[in-house]
Order: structure tokens, then sequence, then C-alpha cells
């Protein structure tokens, strides 16, 4: 049954971030800095552009698990094309081409043989991994020059992966809201039988998605490893944790159909917020993690309790009754 | 006064939140008898199914259960009242074997009380089974049942429950008329035991057959009550909607135009073969069978769900072929599936991304929801008499009827020429469904070619200009307007040999 659609309501994540902002603005002082500020949306830069791409998949009823290690493998190789030509528009486009290629097999492989998507990239997962320490050996890529330029130049007084973050989120916007494609998404995430039966191609659809969402890997790694000033295989671990925590506070519904860019964004400075917070109080790092997962879990059982005592409207012919579902 | 009542449920009044969904209801039922409660969709009935399951608290009446006052604080109390339901919506486990779903919940326990005694699960409901007259294995998986074989086990479980009460909530929206028969037996049998049976039907012909009493339900009001005998369908109908529907089906005069769908011998590969048929201009075909009958696979097959093996089809005089779904939309041929919550909606979207969704499809705009999309949508809506605050009402707070003219309204944002409608309005209400009759006229009226299927005759009686007849995936029978009879329908559905 397709009914029932858990997600954190619209403004739910509105909510909780600036409950956030106000509890750290009276806990420190710096927190309300505009550098700070700015600090923030630069550490959430990386993992926001993967949680787009993400976002799409979920809302089409999807998963992708490899965003994390697809940014690893793409953008490690994008330092070793940089070494190689010194020229960075081909060094960024490979990287994310790698990344197309991984979504292209996880939607090929998904959508050809109606497999899990869990599974599917799980098992991606594994594979991406595995191709870049078997090329590196398990090797950094050190010396990557003027690669750093996409992670750590300003233009002005913005970051660029600000600048290059805010322009994916305007673009997934329009994709979301105004796109025909974006509302297949919806559909498909919503009711995938009534989406056939309406003359959506469904496949052809999904695999637009899972393909975007590896591009947008691949950037992202492109943009990670610019920043850490050297290809490291192993640093995108992980990275699809924060990537769906982000998504989910942002009010996407983990059995599709209901999310948006805008939600997303919001969901990931809630999560921007709390590592830096923890960090300027000086909470310990593992700390940090219990308690990320516990706000986590308090905001999908508020959401889910408040939602259980709101009033549910039902338009019986032309008597609207409001009842308690 | 006097009577002896199994059941009696005095003034409940129920309030959501300050409207008022029941008031002052009373319903008395008698033992062994047929009870059937009868109104539209909205008007209470599931509401007081609901309380008298515990799933709701009234605000205020009283349930008396042979002759005592009662509280029934929630479904497991109901059911150790011996009340019992069965669900329009079946609840049963797939993938569990027959006995493992009737024994769910109250498995009996061995030495260990949290150990399941498989023996004695497996003895007692083989012999449950038997008594029951049921040849199934009681380790059969219960997805292997059909539709209606579920529906009887979850009848045989009620009664396991030793229930006195059974509520049945249209039992007979999905299956078959052989099916029908068979559950209209185990009801003669429940009520020769004793049990008294509440019936939630909108089938006129099965409430006059199979009801002892029918109480009449409208806006959360009782508006009568009494022995079957007293109603008469028109009187009935008439009742539940608060004023009078001359002809339940609006059938207009219409002059048929040139040809535009015509079938040759079409086939698919072990559903049905050898169907040859015409649909003209502003005609309505009907197409009747039963259940299994190929009637949907033929639709499928017309609409793109399927592939065509054999045969060829003429659209406008012209051969085509149907390769997908969109293809078919392209061409104009559309389906409107019996299945409204699977293949109609997408529940979680607006009542505007509905009607435009199809439309996304075909047209060429870079963007979805243009301006004139939406004011076209808007149009339809309004044409169509859809009943909502707004385009941007998430779809799943309409009502039955309302949706459906959502999915309706979805198809003729397109250029339709051929449109199949499959079961168009089942488990909707008589008003809704006059309404939806309505609609088909008109279509038919400017010049759409019309196919419908469905399993009340008379409602292919009433609406279509002709009929064709399928049995186990072929043509048996044509009738045209002046032929139609309910008896001569029955006997090619069956199979009886072409006249």
């Amino acid at each position: 049954m397709r009914r029932g659609h858990i997600s954190l309501s619209k403004y739910m994540s509105i909510i909780i971030l600036a409950v956030m902002m106000l509890i750290s603005a009276v806990l420190d002082s710096s927190f309300l800095t505009g550098q700070n500020l700015v600090n923030i949306l630069r550490q959430i830069s990386i993992v926001t552009i993967l949680a787009f791409g993400e976002t799409m998949l979920i809302i089409g009823g999807q998963l992708d698990l490899s965003v994390g290690t697809n940014a690893a493998m793409s953008g490690t190789f994008a330092c070793i094309v940089f070494i190689a030509t010194g020229s960075l528009p081909v060094a960024v486009l490979t990287g994310m081409a790698l990344g197309a290629v991984v979504g292209t097999v996880n939607g090929f492989v998904v959508t050809k043989f109606d497999a899990p998507p869990f599974i599917v990239t799980l098992a991606m997962q594994q594979i991406t991994t595995g191709i870049i320490f078997l090329y590196t050996d398990g090797q950094n890529v050190y010396k990557i020059g003027d690669f750093r330029i996409l992670g750590q130049g300003n233009l002005g007084f913005i970051p660029i992966p600000i600048i290059i973050m805010l322009i994916i989120c305007a673009i997934v916007w329009m994709i979301l809201k105004k796109m025909k494609f974006g509302r297949y998404l919806y559909a498909i995430g919503g009711n995938q039988s009534a989406a056939v039966a309406s003359g959506i191609k469904v496949k052809s659809v999904l695999m637009r998605a899972y393909i975007l969402s590896g591009v947008l890997a691949g950037l992202g790694g492109v943009i990670l490893m610019s920043r850490l000033n050297a290809g490291l295989p192993a640093s995108g671990a992980g990275m699809e944790t924060d990537a769906l925590m982000a998504t989910i506070i942002g009010g996407t519904s983990f059995t599709g159909g209901i999310g948006t860019a805008l939600g997303t964004l919001i969901g990931a400075c809630v999560i921007g917020v709390l590592n830096n917070i923890m960090t300027l109080v000086g909470v310990q790092a593992y700390i940090q993690q219990i308690l990320k997962g516990t706000l986590i879990i308090c905001a999908v059982v508020i959401d889910i309790y408040s939602k259980k005592n709101k009033k549910v409207v039902r338009i019986v012919d032309d008597k609207v009754l409001e009842s308690k579902s | 006064m006097g009577e002896r009542y199994k059941i009696e449920l005095r003034d409940i009044t129920k309030d959501f939140s300050g409207v008022r969904a029941l008031d002052h209801v009373t319903i008395k039922i008698r033992p062994g008898t047929v009870h059937t409660l009868v109104g539209e969709n909205g008007a209470g009935k599931s509401t007081l199914m609901k309380i008298l399951n515990g799933l709701y608290k009234p605000n205020g009446g009283s349930i008396f259960l042979d002759g005592e006052e009662v509280q029934i604080k929630d479904p497991i109390d109901a059911r150790e009242k011996g009340i019992a339901m069965i669900y329009q919506e079946l609840n049963y486990i797939p993938d569990l074997s027959i006995e493992e779903n009737i024994f769910m919940g109250r498995f009996p326990g061995g030495k260990w009380k949290s150990l399941v005694n498989w023996k004695e699960v497996r003895r007692q409901a083989s012999e449950f089974l038997e008594q029951e007259g049921l040849h199934y294995k009681p380790s059969m998986k219960i997805k292997e049942l059909s539709v209606s074989e579920i529906q009887m086990l979850e009848i045989i479980k009620a009664i396991s429950f030793n229930a006195s009460v059974v509520i049945m909530d249209e039992p007979t929206s999905a299956i078959t008329t052989r099916e029908v028969e068979m559950l209209f037996e185990k009801i003669k049998d429940m009520k020769r035991r004793g049990i008294s049976i509440i019936y939630i039907s909108h089938k006129m012909d099965e409430i006059f057959r199979i009801s002892d009493d029918i109480t009449v339900i409208r806006d959360g009001k009782t508006i009568s009550s009494g022995p079957a005998g007293n109603y008469t369908k028109d009187t009935l109908i008439a009742e539940m909607v608060g004023r009078e529907i001359k002809n339940i089906y609006p059938k207009e005069t219409v002059s048929i135009g040139r040809e535009v769908l015509r079938l040759e011998g079409l086939g698919s590969d072990g559903l049905f073969e050898d169907v040859n048929m015409t649909v003209h201009a502003g005609e309505i075909v009907g197409l009747s069978g039963l259940v299994g009958a190929g009637r949907t696979e033929l639709a499928s097959v017309l609409s793109g769900h399927l592939p065509a093996t054999e045969g060829k089809i003429f659209l406008e005089g012209k051969e085509i072929s149907v390769k997908s779904i969109s293809s078919a939309i392209r061409q104009g041929i559309i389906m409107l599936s019996e299945d409204r919550r699977t293949y109609g909606i997408v529940g979680c979207l607006s009542v505007l991304d509905n009607a435009i969704m199809a439309e996304n499809c075909i047209n060429r705009e870079f963007f979805a929801g243009s301006r004139r999309q939406v004011e076209q949508a808007k149009g339809l809506i309004q044409k169509l008499n859809v009943k909502t605050p707004s385009l941007e009402m998430q779809i799943e707070n309409l009502s039955g009827g309302n949706q459906q003219k959502v999915v309706l309204a979805k198809w003729l944002m397109l250029d339709t020429k051929v449109l199949i409608l499959d079961e168009p309005t089942r488990g909707i209400d008589v008003g809704a469904k006059y309404e939806i009759y309505k609609i088909i006229g008109n279509l038919a009226k400017e010049g759409c070619a019309v196919i419908l299927i469905s399993s009340e005759i008379p409602e292919l009686m009433g609406m279509a200009d002709c009929m064709y007849v399928m049995c186990k995936g072929r043509i048996t029978g044509r009738l045209e307007r002046e032929e139609f009879s309910q008896e001569l329908t029955m006997k090619y559905a069956i199979g009886g040999a072409k006249a």
C-alpha cells in the first residue's frame, strides 16, 4: 500500500533550523558572526550537492548509497587527470563524467532488472571504493597545484563551493518544480503504476535521475579533493549518510512522492549548524555523532506525533469534514 | 417493543472537530438476519461501523448487546464480544499459510507459551476447513487463493472467533457472479446458525435479494428503517440521495457517426483471441462478461498496456499499431482503469498535478504546468463538477467519486478518440454514479467512441448502444439495444452458443 507517506512537514525543518540557530547564538557568541556562517555554508556545500541528487532519487522512490564513494573515486581520478593534463576544465569534466558512468550503471541495473536500489547501490559502494584503491594502491594523490582553486578559492568574499552549491540548488529547484522530468519523479514516487498508466516512461525518467545523481556526486568529489588539497581515496566514505540525513530532515518522504530542493538545503544547514556549534563549544567528535543521530530520531518522532494530532481535512461532497486520523 | 434484538445502537452521535458525522443514529438488528445499511459514500456508514468495531468512541448514545449495555473499547474487545468485521480491503498476510492466517494473534501454545504448537495449529485448521467444506491444504499460501476464496476464509475466521455479529463492507465489489452466489449461500448458512449480519452495499439487486431489514442513512442521520419488503428500488434510492433520481441512467439519443475503431481478429497470447468489433463516433459500446473473461485484457491491449499477438486494429480506417501506453495515448486511445487507487491517482500529489500528468507526456512544452495547462485543467474541473476547495488540494482528501472525475479530467485534457472505461463506477455512490454517467453521455455526444466495461449488467443496459459479451477470451455474443436482456447477456457470458 502506498498510503501514509511519512515525511517531515514543510515547516518542521525551518523550525528546527531556527531553534538550533537560536540555541547556538546563546551558547557561543562567535556563532552569529558573518565569518562563522560562511564557514558553515562552506562546510556543508559538498554534502548538499550530493544531497540534491539523493533528493531527486528519493522523490522518485529510489535511493543511492554510492554517492559518497562515487565522489571519492571520481574526485581522486579528477586529481590524477589534472596532474597529467594541467587543465582544470578537463579534470572537472572527467570527475563529473566518471560520476555519470557510476550513475548510469546504477540506473541500468535498477531499471533493466527491476533490482532493488538499496542492494544495487550498496554493491556499487564496494565497487567504486575497490576501483580507486586498486588504481592508487591506496595511496593519496598529492601535489595537485591549482586544482585547489575550486574548493579553496573565493569569488569576491564568497567561497566558490558555496556559489556552486547555490547554483545547483537553483537548477534542482527548477527541475523539481517546473520541469516535466521533475514532475514525473513525483508521480513515479507517489504511485508508480499510475505514472505508467499515464504514459510516463518510468524507466527512462529513473535512468536520468540516477545519472544526475552520479554527475552531482562526481562534482561533489572534485570540490572535496580540491578543498582537501589532495586526492584521498578514503575521504568520501560516510558522506552518503550525511546526504541522506540532510534530505530527510529537509522533508523528503522516504517512500517517495514528497520533497523539495529548498527543504534539502535547509536540512543540510541543520546538520551544518549542529556540527558547527558542537565543535565551537568543544563537544567530543564521537558524542557529536550520537547527538546527530538522536536529533534525527527526535525530529521524525515529533513530526509523526504532531501529524497524528493534526486535523485531517476530508471533503465529502460539498461538506468539509475534519477528523483526527 | 418486546422484540428481542441481537444488537442495538441507540442515538449514536459522533463529532469530528465540531462537524457532526453521526446524529442520533439508531439501528436495531434482530438475531439471525441480514440487516443492510445503505447510504451514499460519506453518509456515515463507515463511521458507524468503526464505532461498532471499537475503532472510534461515540460522543453520545449507547450500544446494547443481547439487551445489555456494553462499551466497546477497541477491535480486540469487539472480537471478544463476538463482533467481527470483514473489511472491504481484506487484511491478510499473503506470504503466510492459511493456517497461520487463521490463527494469527492467537496461536495455540505448547509447553512453553511463547512457542507455537504447530501440530495443534495444523489439527485445528484442518478440522476447521473440513467442517466448513473447504478443501484447501492448511499449509497453502494465502496468495495462491483468489479474492473470493480469501474472503470466504475471512468469514470463516470470523466464525471461528465465535462471532455472533458479522459486518460485511461491500463484500461483492471484487468477486465474480458465481462467487457472489457462494457468498450468499454462506450468508444463509450463517443466518441458520443465528449469526446477525450487517451488510453494506451499493448494489440494488443484491440488497433486495438478501436483506431482511434495511436502514437508510443520509448526512449522518437515520432516514428510515424497516423490513426490506417496505422498500422498492426507487424509494430506496430517493431516500438515499434525498431527491428523486427519475432514471439512474441518463441515456441520451446521439446520432451515431463514422467508424472510429475496428478490430479484426485481434488476439493476445493466452488472454483472448479472434475479437472482431466496431465502434463508431458517438457510440457507447458495452462490454460484458464475467470476471476473467478477457475484457480488461482486451482493453489493456488497445491502450498499450499489453502487446497484441494477432489481428489488426484500425483507427479511423487506417491500420495502426499500439506499441506502448504512450503510443496509445498519442493516437487518442485512452483507458480509465478499474483500479483507481493503483492506476488512476497519485494520492500524495495535488488535483492539478494529477490532472496534467498525462498531457505532460504529450505536449511539446518545455516546462510542466504552463498557464494554458492550468487554465484547461481548471475548466475541466469545473465542467466535471469536481468538488474540491482548490486545485492545490491533495487528491487523497477527495471522495472516491471526485477522485474518479479528476482521473477523467486527466484524460479529457488530451484529444481523445476512443475512451475505454473499465468499471468506471466501482465503489462510487449513486449520486456520483449518475454524474459519471452524464459525463460519459456528453463525451459520446461530442463524438467520442466509448467502450464501457462493466460487471453490472443493468449499467450496460442503461448506457450502451450495443453490447458485446465475452467468455473465456472470446466474443460470444453481440446484442443491439433493442435485444438487451439480463438473461441473454448471462447466457452468452457463461459461454452459450451464438444466437
